[in-house]
This record gives C-alpha cells, structure tokens and sequence, in this order.
C-alpha cells in the first residue's frame, strides 16, 4: 500500500479564556487548556494509481488529515507511511515524492512569470531535463499552459493561476497529490479543464491522488473511492458505488404528510432507525431506501401522519452526502 | 562542480527576480531613492549632531562614520537576499506559508528562495562608500590586516544582525502582528550604530545579552581600536553559529505552533 | 458647515482607537521600545555636550529636550497611513470604501485621527514619566499655540502620507517612495536633530519650504523657544496648501481609477 494510516489521532490544545479576575491571575501562573479531537482514530490504506476523495462537512477534520499526511502537522498518536516514509521525520527527503496544492495558496513566486516559477521548482526538486519538458509538453497540450506561461503569476486570473499550481504539484513526477479543494472558487470551464488535467495525470503517469472537495462534482467525476470523515472519524470507505447504496440505493421515497405532522414524523423515523438518512422539503419527507428499512414497514411508520401522496425521487450525489451528514448530526444529537 | 539543487533553484531565482525587478524602471529608481534618502539622512545627521568639535566622549567624526558605514554594509545581504522576511507575518495570515512544509530544503534557505532584491547592491555601494569616507587619511587604509578584518568580520556581523531582525519578525509566528517587536529592536539596532560606551552600563548590557553588540561594537573594536582581531574573529565566529542555531531552532518551534494553530 | 459629516467622522476616529487601543500586547511593547529608544538618546546628546557646554548655540538642556519632544510627536503623529491606503488600494478594498457616503481622504483623515489620539493616550503619559526621572519639564508660553502647531503637524504630516499612498496606484513596490518620505520628513523636519545644527545656508533655504513646520515649528512652541504666532499663521498657510493638494491629488488619481477601472 502506497499511503498507509493506522489509528491516526489528533488533539487541539486550546486555552480556555479565564472569566473573572481570580481566573486571570492563575492563568498567568498557568493556564488551563481544553483538548479537542480534531481526528480520532482513522485508519485507510491507499493504493498506488488510486484516486480517492477525502469528503466532510466544514470542521470535519479533512485538512487536519491531510496536514498530517503532507508532513505538515505532527499526529497526537497513530501512524502515517507514505511512499515508505514517514511524512515528519523524513520531511525533506518525503516532499520529494509528493505534490500538494491548497486550494487559493499559492506556491508560486508572485512578482516572476509562470515559466520562472516552473524553472525553479524544477532545481529544488532535481528534476531531470528530458522529464521536465515531457511534463511541460502535457500541461500545454491538456491546460493550455501557453496562453499564460510567459506572464507573471500575479497577472493571472484565478482560474489560470489554479491550473499551473495543479501543474506545479505534477512538475516533479510525485508519487502521490494531495488536492485540498482544488477548484474553490472557479468557473465551469476552468472546473473542467483543471478536472480533465487530474484525470490525465492519474490515469496516465499512475500518480495517486488524494483529493478534498465541498464540490461534489469534483468526487463524482475524479475519484473511484470516497473517505468520508465527519467529527474527526471516518465513517465511511468505499467504492462510490458503494456509497450509494450504504445511503440508500440513490433513490429515495417522498411523501406528503398533512404540514402540522412533518417534523414529528421525522423524529418518529429517526428514532426508529437512527442512521437512517430523512429530510424534510416543505410538506414533503424524503427518506432514503434502505434494505434495513421495507416498504411495508415504512408505510407503517407513517401512516398515523396522514400521507396523501407517495413518489419514488432519484437522488443526485449531492443530496445524499448531504443526508448522510444530516443523518450523523442527527445520530450525534440522539 | 555541480551545485545542489537548492542552489540551482536559488540561482535560478535571483537571475528571475533580478530581471523582474529591473523591468519596473520607476519602482527600481524610486527604491534607489529610498535607500539613498535614508542613508544621506542618517549620515547628515550624524555629521551636522557632532558640529565644529566633531568628537563625541572620545570618539571622532571619522571613525563614527565609518561605524554607521558598516552598519549598511552588514544590513545589505539581507536587503538583497532576505527581503522576502517583512512578508513572513502575511503569508502566515493568508496559508500561503504552507508551502515551506512542502519544499525539500531548510525553511530559513526556503526564505532566501522566495525573493531577491538588487537594492542590497547599492546599500552596500553607500556603506562602503560611507567606510571609505570614515576613514580618508586614516593609516588603517594602508593596513592590510584592515582589510582582512574587514573581510571576515563583515559577514559574521551580518549574521548577526539578520538573526536580530529575522528572530524579531518572527514573534509573529506566536503573537501574531509582529509589528511593535519589530519597533522595538529597529530602535535598539539604530542605536547600536553608536559607541556603546555612551551609553549606561544596564544599556551595554542589554546590547551585549540581545546581541547588538555584535553587529557594530565589537567588530569595530577590532578595526578601529586595536582589540585582537584573531579573538574578535574567532567570538564573533562562534557568536554567529549560537545565534543562527538558536533561530533554527525558533523557527522548527514556530512552524510546530504554526501548523497545530489551524483546522 | 461645510458639509463636512461630523458624525461620522467621530464614529470613525473613535472606531479606529478603540481598535489601536485593543491590542494590548503592542501598546505595551510600542511604549517600552519608546522608553528604551528615549533613554539611549538622552545618554547619546549627554555623551555629545561632556565636554563643552554649548552646541549650535544651544544648551544640552534646549537640546536635548527638543530632540525628546520631536521624538515623542514623532511616536503618535505619523499613524502610517501611507502604508494602510497603499495595502487597500492594492488589495481593492478601496472600492468598498468609494460607495461610502463621505470623500475618501476625510474618512482616511478620521480613521488616522482616531490611531493618532489612541498612540497619544498611551506615549504621552510614558513621556511624562520619562521627564520627571530625568528631572526635565516643559515650558510652552502658550499652551494653546502650542496645542494648534501640534495638530497642524498632525495635518501636514497626514496629507504628504495620504498623497505617497496615491502612488500606490502607479507603482508595485512602495518601500522607496515611503522611505524617501520619512527620511526628508524627520530630517529636514527636525525630528532628528534641532534645525539649528543645520549650517546656515541650509536653514535659510529650509525657511522657505514647509519641512520645518513637520516637528521644529511645534516642538518650538512646546519648549517655549517660540512666542511670537507668525511661524504659526505661516504653518497654518502650509496646511491649507497640503490639504488643497491632497484633495486635487485624490480627485485626479480616483478619477482616473473609475475612467481605467484599475
């Protein structure tokens, strides 16, 4: 396995601002601290090749995961081997085997034109000359690196900019990327091309890819395997597929209750089948199919909420990465 | 001989930077001005302060010249290689300090890779220029133990400064605007330009521990009054090692503070 | 009158205090750097008049307090307004400031005001502390002269900065611009050392030329070395001169920003 996590942990240390004047003064002998977990006790493994989609909600402990892999932040306890190394201890010599992009940091150098930011990067990670051009060669024909390749890097739009910092993490042939939301920020076409430019690098030069994203399109059409992690665990990993049926098969029932009774319906159902993914849209509840969950039994449930209309809706990926977080939020409040 | 790869990238990037920067003829005139005003100013006022006397507790026109001279020429390799630092406070602010995590280099090297700036080349034409001035008919211009001195101090020193200014900038990484730090020693720096002998004990002191001794004081003991300069050579050797060791160190313990900061 | 919004103005000057005066740990820090660098000069001018009693025509004593006192104006005047203008224009927050209903330099004006009176509620104070352990005091003839040099400097000094951050708009790189200015203001100015070590050529030239009035015309009427109101009137001529200015350079350079949409 390329990237592999065991138990991987991670506690915040907070000070807890002091109240009254007592506090204060014992805070400037010692101050107390609050630990949070931003990370608890994750493990996966990554092949090579692979591209996997690190998904969440906000605060969920995605960048906190992939600091931690890059080398950036240190583990409260567990374990990360990418590539064979270990991503802190052998810091210098591990970022040579990977590429990172931050969606909106840049890694490149302001005032210099792109090509000048290309040729640097290209010394400090050694990269041979015959690769170098073979790379730059790919990104022109697949990104339209020349359009923008001789201006510099603060004249560019947002789009092109993202583009050549995704090029930049490829530059040096990396064994894995890690993308912490690449397209924020982008229009449709350039969300396009910088997708079309990840899947040509992943496909073809075999370079794995660990992607985080809020844009749901972006794991739709990138990854094979989603992780999905919310408060710090990983709840889900699996295929997309996989995921599809985990939150129900895609397809959901709608219902139409009399209004008053909707919200005592969703709790009714919630407390019946705690993970199980229910919304409301106005008068209508939309439960997720569930093979823990027959018709029968459904409509059981719902009967003493007066249904006046019954319909099967496709669901889009969005809505239910969305249900499955509302249905962890609703697991945690239970 | 073939160069590592931080210093091709490195040389690459000053040959970048160096043609960027002279491409914006009025920003490369108008810094030429700035660094010129301020260092015209600072000698004026030096000059008309010691008056007709041109003495000051011992200390004559000539030689404080030359100290102010070589406070410019120690503070030009950061101007030209260091100018990127006063940026340190904004990239932490903004995330684009991340990328330091993610090159394969030591991150103060990574510092010196992000911007170059010829303005360091004429700081140094006018401390030098200053220097010359300081001493024209001095019997030391004729010394070439002088000029030795002066070969191998002047890079130790502007260690030291760097270490100064850098470690000051670099409170940001736990107080966040490192602005008033930096106030604070850009005062005590401009004043070590001066004979620390003017000044009280408690202040030579602080001088001594910070330490901006190290900058203009004792390298000029050597130079221009006699002290040993094997001796002055070897501490001010040894003081550049503690002190860039000690900011190494500052900065593995920033760049800690820094990544556990965030979400 | 003249249309000017007084409100708002308060609103801002007393928003931007409170924000100086919330960070603690700079106030502290800014404050102590100031005693340090006040205390080295004291022993630096003392050093200076050992051996002989009078320089340039002064006593250590008139020496060594203008140069404190220009030092002290010099700690809460200049509030950088070059460089906070210069950062919003570059980074396009001015826009959000241009569909505000109040001309640009006057709020620029309250916001720097407002820094200006936060520095001075903690420098002046330090200050006092600092001339009673060196047993120094202060004897303006009148105070009310010497409060209105004070703020016409605080003008003076606030329209060349608001006219530097202008060129924000022209060039990438503003170090050279600001440091040229600084160093004219404090050393033409008097910050640095008493006009009256100039050689007198130099000083009859700088009679004509308004860097005088930055920090020798007020530092003048604090110490009571001036009684007379004329270099007054002629600060305050300077003044509205540098006010006129800085409104025609703003109206120039903001009209140009809309026309080429920069």
């Amino acid at each position: 396995m390329l990237i592999q996590v065991e138990n991987l942990s991670r506690v915040y240390r907070t000070p807890i601002a002091p109240k009254n004047w007592g506090e204060r003064l014992k805070h400037l002998l010692r101050a107390n601290y609050e630990d949070k977990l931003s990370v608890s006790a994750v493990n996966f493994n990554i092949a090579a090749g692979e591209c996997v989609g690190l998904v969440g909600p906000n605060g969920a402990g995605k960048s906190t995961t992939i600091k931690m892999l890059t080398g950036i932040l240190e583990p409260s306890s567990g374990r990360v081997l990418v590539a064979g190394y270990h991503p802190q201890r052998d810091r210098v010599k591990y970022v040579k085997k990977i590429g990172v992009v931050f969606g909106q940091r840049s890694q490149l150098w302001w005032d210099l034109p792109v090509k000048d930011s290309f040729e640097i990067l290209q010394a400090l990670f050694d990269v041979p000359q015959a690769a170098f051009k073979a790379r730059l060669d790919l990104f022109r024909r697949e990104a339209n690196l020349d359009e923008f390749y001789q201006r510099p890097v603060r004249t560019l739009s947002l789009g092109q900019r993202m583009l050549c910092e995704i090029a930049a993490a490829f530059l040096h042939s990396p064994d894995v990327v890690f993308l912490d939301e690449p397209t924020i920020g982008l229009d449709l076409d350039m969300k396009a091309r910088m997708r079309g430019l990840i899947r040509k690098l992943n496909q073809e030069s075999g370079t794995t890819v660990l992607i985080t994203s809020h844009d749901v399109g972006d794991i739709e059409r990138l990854t094979q395997r989603l992780l999905l992690i919310d408060k710090g665990t990983l709840r889900f990993d699996g295929s997309l597929a996989d995921f599809r049926s985990h939150a129900g098969d895609g397809r959901w029932w709608a219902a139409r209750l009399q209004p008053d009774l909707v919200a005592a319906a969703e709790i009714q159902l919630r407390a019946h089948h705690s993970a199980l993914p229910v919304r409301q849209r106005g008068e209508w509840l939309e439960i997720a199919r569930h093979d823990t969950l027959p018709f029968a039994e459904l409509m059981q449930l719902l009967a003493p909420y007066s249904v006046s209309e019954l319909k099967p809706v496709e669901q889009e990926f969005e809505e239910l990465l969305h249900g499955f977080y509302l249905a962890n939020q609703a697991e945690a409040v239970c | 001989m073939q160069l590592s790869p931080f210093w091709r990238a490195y040389r690459r990037m000053v040959g970048s930077e160096a043609r960027a920067r002279l491409e914006h003829r009025a920003d490369f005139a108008l810094m030429i001005l700035g660094v010129a005003a301020t260092s015209l100013s600072t000698a004026a006022t030096l000059y008309f302060m010691l008056g007709a006397t041109g003495t000051i507790a011992g200390w004559h026109r000539g030689e404080l010249i030359f100290m102010q001279g070589f406070m410019f020429c120690i503070f030009a390799p950061q101007s030209a290689c260091y100018n990127g630092m006063f940026w340190l406070e904004h990239w932490l602010k903004t995330g684009a300090f991340l990328r330091f995590y993610t090159r394969p280099a030591n991150p103060l090297l990574l510092l010196a890779l992000e911007r170059f700036h010829p303005q360091g080349f004429v700081v140094l034409a006018i401390g030098l220029a200053y220097c010359l001035f300081g001493l024209w008919g001095s019997p030391l211009l004729s010394e070439p133990l002088f000029y030795l001195g002066f070969v191998l101090l002047l890079p130790l020193s502007a260690l030291v400064l760097w270490v100064i200014n850098l470690a000051a900038i670099s409170t940001c990484f736990w107080i966040g605007e490192s602005d008033p730090v930096f106030s604070m020693s850009g005062k005590l720096t401009d004043m070590s330009r001066y004979p620390l002998d003017l000044f009280p004990k408690l202040a030579t002191m602080i001088f001594m521990a910070l330490p901006l001794a190290g900058t203009v004081w004792w390298p000029c003991q050597a130079l221009l009054r006699g002290a040993s300069l094997p001796l002055t050579v070897l501490g001010m050797a040894a003081l550049a090692v503690i002190c860039v060791g000690l900011l190494n160190g500052m900065w593995q313990r920033g760049m800690r503070r820094y990544a556990g900061a965030g979400g | 009158m003249l249309g000017i919004p007084f409100k708002g103005c308060a609103a801002l000057a007393w928003g931007s205090a409170r924000l100086v005066a919330t960070d603690r740990k700079g106030r502290w820090l800014v404050t102590i750097g100031y005693l340090i660098a006040m205390w080295l000069l004291y022993y630096l001018w003392a050093a200076l008049y050992a051996d002989t009693p009078t320089r340039a025509g002064m006593t250590f004593n008139s020496a060594v307090l203008h140069v404190l006192v220009a030092q002290t104006l010099l700690a809460f005047l200049p509030v950088g307004t070059d460089w906070r203008l210069a950062r919003e224009i570059r980074s396009g927050e001015i826009a959000t400031q241009l569909i505000l209903p109040m001309s640009l330099p006057l709020r620029q004006f309250a916001i720097s005001l407002g820094r200006a009176l936060a520095k001075a509620t903690y420098i002046l104070p330090a200050f006092a502390l600092f001339l009673w352990y060196f047993d120094l005091s202060l004897t303006p003839k009148t105070i009310p002269l010497a409060l209105a040099s004070i703020a016409l400097s605080f003008v003076l000094l606030f329209c060349i900065d608001f006219v530097v951050a202008l060129a924000g708009f022209i060039a990438t790189d503003l170090w050279g611009i600001t440091a040229s200015k600084d160093a004219l203001v404090m050393f033409l100015g008097g910050a640095l050392i008493p006009m009256a070590f100039f050689p007198a050529g130099m000083r009859e030239v700088l009679a004509y030329l308004p860097f005088g009035h930055f920090f020798n015309t007020p530092v003048g009427y604090i110490n009571g070395e001036i009684v007379s109101v004329q270099p007054l009137l002629i600060q305050a001529a300077w003044a509205l001169g540098f006010v006129l200015a800085a409104a025609w350079a703003g109206r120039v350079v903001l009209r140009k920003l809309i026309v080429f949409g920069a």
